[in-house]
């Protein structure tokens, strides 16, 4: 599905539509409806660098008790979502799973079926759920900008709101509602933008002046990178066509990272559209880097090397360079961190990133 | 010694083991004297059922009851009644009177019916019967006797004489009958009574022995101290199962040779024994010698026995079905109806040969009722009330893991088996001993009616299922019509 920018009004039709037709259904004796099926590695196809839902669908109807509840939330949450947008406010998804109580037996049964069933609602609706107004939670580890960024956009009170990245001490965050990123008008001036994994390196990039240095906008995603952040450095690397570079740990949650910012997650590879950067490239650290550097670190985990051999067979990690990097670190059975290369001094990151870059 | 040996060769080889190991038992300890059947019994009536008043009681009412309706099957008379009486006389003295309006027994053999152990054991015939061995109503007149001091009365009539009344006792040391009185009396209808005075103790267990007895004998009208169960069906004829060389014992063999009026060989093994055609007769005959009979030497017979002993019984289906008389359907339905369960299983095998002898189970399932499994054991259609715990239909019962068929709350079980030989544990007939080929019997059955229970059980909760998606589709509705 492409993605088109779509007003309030246009939101609001689009569920009227669909409660119409369940309506009109509901009179005649059943409800059918068209539910996609399950993201995952085998419903998802990797096409033009992107990874792909192949929108696959499986017809549920009120026969059967599964397929009654499943229509009853959806009826419930479309209901829901009518509210917020008129009233201009929004919902997390745990304040959802909190609302659900009030359904009786058809409550969800956890936070994550709520998410679930928001995705699905992406995939029927044909946009993020952002635009029915429900929110991602804040994460533990916040995603931080900094570099020569200006963002001018509106708050909940509709009054203008300025910010300015390169005012604060290590950046400032990216707000909560940095929803519809098409509201906000971004100006810049930079010369490529650095995804960074950890909040170590960010700061120690932040205090070597790297950004100033090279013209550059540090971004840090604080481990696994949100929808909110992810959109962001789709706008940066293809609406301001600025150079994308990732930077994570060398170990298999690292390079997952950047194959998601790269090429999308299955989860949300409906949308994946609206979140995949293939532009950016990947600069470390890899095994490689480990294996001629001599960086300390650890011991792969059972859980790591699992991982890894999942890896073998993921769709994004099927280009030369990957399939060397997971081979070799099964056989030196070591990670390291993106800090570790402090050992060889306060700014040897810089040396490093400088060569890479 | 004489009067030992001959009562030794009426027991089959499968006698009730304990009774005759224990008899060999005390008459090596009595080596000097020797001891009748009357007397070994006479002191060990626990044997026997006469273990404690209430017990005693009970065994003297089932045992009259037992043998009325087994004489009023067998006569096929046209309304069979039997009328029981069980009236506290004084103290723990009570008289129990049976009386049954069957085909009578005749002048003769009076005194030996009631009064000699092993009399009537049924030699060249096998079928299902109630009685086995001629020992019950004899051991009521042994411990009336012994218990009170009182002869047993017996007033019976048949088709073709007048009424006789007597009053008999056991000569325990001889196992002869003792006739105190006898006398002709006036009676219309054929038909024997029987009263007894006994000690005792009055017990519930009687009420219920005979109320279950009476619900799956429908065929008959059993009257009992004024309560009157009437009959409603008609009873089919059974017809009894050929005996076969390995249903006798070795001395029996030796005495039908010694009996019989046929010449060679195979024409006596021909028309002895059914089930064994002309040319088998003579392919054995060929194998031991054109020989006459009675001309056969010691180790000849023996060989022939042996040769014959592995000859198993083959009989066409209709002729098992005539032969064993089960409850039925109908009959355990109304019998489990009482009880009003919530769902009735009903489960027959098909009548089976088995080492000679028929065997039919049946099961039935009366679903729902209380919250344990309750098992009313039945065999030849009578009810087994005591030791539930040594029978073998109790153990089957227990072997199953009835939470695999979903079993979520109590039932009651009919277990009835009819056979021309039931295997009971002991000489009282209270249990059924252990034994592999009815134990896979009865576990077929059940596990049939186990799932059938699954099967109710997920339909329930299917019907649950739809009532629920009805309800919540009513409350989409009010969601849809809130917008």
């Amino acid at each position: 599905m492409s993605y088109k920018p779509l007003t309030k009004e246009d939101v609001l039709y689009m569920i009227d539509n669909i409660l119409q037709d369940i309506k009109e259904q509901y009179r005649s004796g059943t409800v059918t409806i068209d539910k996609p099926v399950v993201r995952n590695v085998k419903t998802s196809i990797m096409e033009e660098n992107i990874i792909k839902f192949t929108g696959k669908q499986r017809k549920i109807n009120t026969k059967s008790q599964k397929g009654l509840t499943y229509i009853y939330r959806l009826v419930q949450i479309l209901k829901l979502s009518k509210e917020l947008i008129k009233n201009n406010k929004t919902l997390t998804v745990r304040d959802l799973y909190y609302i659900s109580s009030n359904w009786g037996d058809k409550a969800f049964a956890s936070q994550s079926s709520a998410r679930q069933m928001l995705l699905d609602l992406e995939v029927l609706l044909g946009v993020p759920h952002e635009a029915l107004g429900f929110i991602v939670e804040e994460q533990k580890d916040q995603a931080r900008l900094v570099g020569y960024v200006i963002a001018k956009y509106k708050d909940l009170k509709g009054r203008e709101k300025v910010i300015n990245f390169n005012e604060h001490d290590y950046g400032s965050l990216l707000p909560v509602n940095f929803l519809h990123l098409d509201e906000v008008e971004f100006k810049i001036n930079a010369d490529f933008v650095l995804v960074i994994e950890t909040s170590g390196l960010f700061r120690r990039l932040y205090e070597e002046q790297y950004h100033e240095k090279r013209n550059c906008i540090l971004i840090l995603t604080g481990g696994q990178p949100s929808r909110t952040v992810r959109r962001l450095i789709k706008k940066f690397s293809e609406e301001f066509n600025l150079p994308t570079y990732i930077f994570c740990d060398a170990d298999p949650y690292g390079f997952t990272i950047s194959m998601v910012i790269k090429h999308g997650s299955f989860n949300l590879s409906h949308i994946s559209e609206l979140l995949a950067s293939p532009k950016s490239e990947f600069i470390g650290v890899s095994t490689d880097d480990i294996i001629s550097y001599k960086l300390p670190g650890e011991k792969l985990t059972k859980h790591e090397i699992n991982k890894l051999k999942a890896m073998e067979n993921d769709p994004r990690f099927q280009t030369t360079f990957w399939k060397r990097q997971i081979k070799e670190m099964l056989r030196i059975n070591r990670t390291a961190e993106q800090q570790s290369l402090v050992k060889y001094g306060l700014d040897f990151v810089v040396k490093y990133l400088n060569e890479k870059i | 010694m004489k009067n030992c040996l001959w009562n030794l060769s009426n027991m089959k080889i499968d006698f009730h083991r304990n009774v005759f190991i224990q008899f060999c038992c005390i008459f090596l300890m009595m080596i000097k004297r020797s001891v009748s059947i009357a007397e070994f019994f006479s002191k060990n009536k626990q044997f026997l059922g006469y273990v404690n008043p209430q017990r005693s009681l009970f065994t003297v009412v089932k045992e009259l009851l037992d043998n009325a309706l087994d004489i009023v099957e067998e006569s096929r008379v046209e309304n069979p009644t039997v009328k029981i009486e069980v009236r506290n006389v004084k103290n723990d003295i009570y008289l129990v009177k049976c009386e049954d309006n069957g085909a009578g027994i005749e002048e003769k053999d009076v005194p030996y019916v009631f009064c000699k152990f092993l009399f009537g054991h049924k030699f060249l015939e096998k079928k299902q019967t109630r009685g086995q061995q001629g020992i019950g109503v004899s051991s009521v007149v042994l411990y009336a006797q012994q218990s009170t001091g009182n002869p047993v009365r017996v007033i019976t009539k048949t088709k073709n004489s007048n009424g006789h009344e007597f009053k008999l006792m056991i000569d325990v040391k001889k196992n002869e009958p003792i006739i105190i009185e006898k006398k002709k009396v006036e009676k219309e209808s054929t038909g024997t009574t029987v009263e007894v005075l006994v000690k005792g103790r009055y017990s519930e267990r009687i009420d219920e022995y005979i109320r279950r007895t009476a619900l799956v004998n429908p065929h008959v009208t059993i009257e009992f101290n004024g309560k009157v169960y009437k009959s409603r069906d008609k009873m089919p004829e059974i017809s009894s199962i050929p005996v076969m060389p390995a249903d006798l014992d070795y001395v029996e063999f030796k005495e039908l040779i010694k009996n019989t009026h046929h010449e060679t060989v195979r024409s006596f093994i021909y028309h002895s024994f059914r089930g064994i055609g002309w040319e088998r007769a003579t392919i054995i005959e060929n194998k031991i010698g054109k020989r006459e009979v009675k001309e056969l030497t010691e180790e000849e017979i023996r060989k022939l026995y042996l040769m014959l002993k592995e000859i198993k019984l083959r009989m066409t289906f209709e002729e098992l079905e005539k032969s064993v008389f089960g409850f039925g359907v109908k009959t355990i339905t109304e019998y489990l109806k009482q009880f009003k369960p919530e769902k009735i299983f009903v489960r027959i095998s098909k009548p089976e040969l088995y080492k000679n002898e028929v065997y039919l189970v049946e099961v039935g399932c009366g679903y729902g009722v209380g919250e344990e499994i309750n098992i009313h054991r039945f065999a030849n259609r009578m009810p087994l009330l005591y030791t539930p715990g040594a029978c073998l239909i109790t153990q089957t019962v227990n072997s199953i893991k009835w939470k695999y068929y979903k079993v979520k709350r109590g039932m009651i079980l009919l277990v009835h088996i009819a056979s021309t030989h039931i295997p009971y544990s002991e000489q009282s007939k209270d249990a059924i001993a252990e034994n592999e080929f009815l134990r896979n019997k009865i576990l077929q059955c059940l596990r049939y009616i186990g799932r059938e229970i699954k099967k109710w059980e997920t339909y329930k909760e299917k019907e649950m299922y739809l009532k629920k998606l009805e309800k919540d589709y009513k409350e989409l509705g009010k969601v849809l019509d809130e917008m």
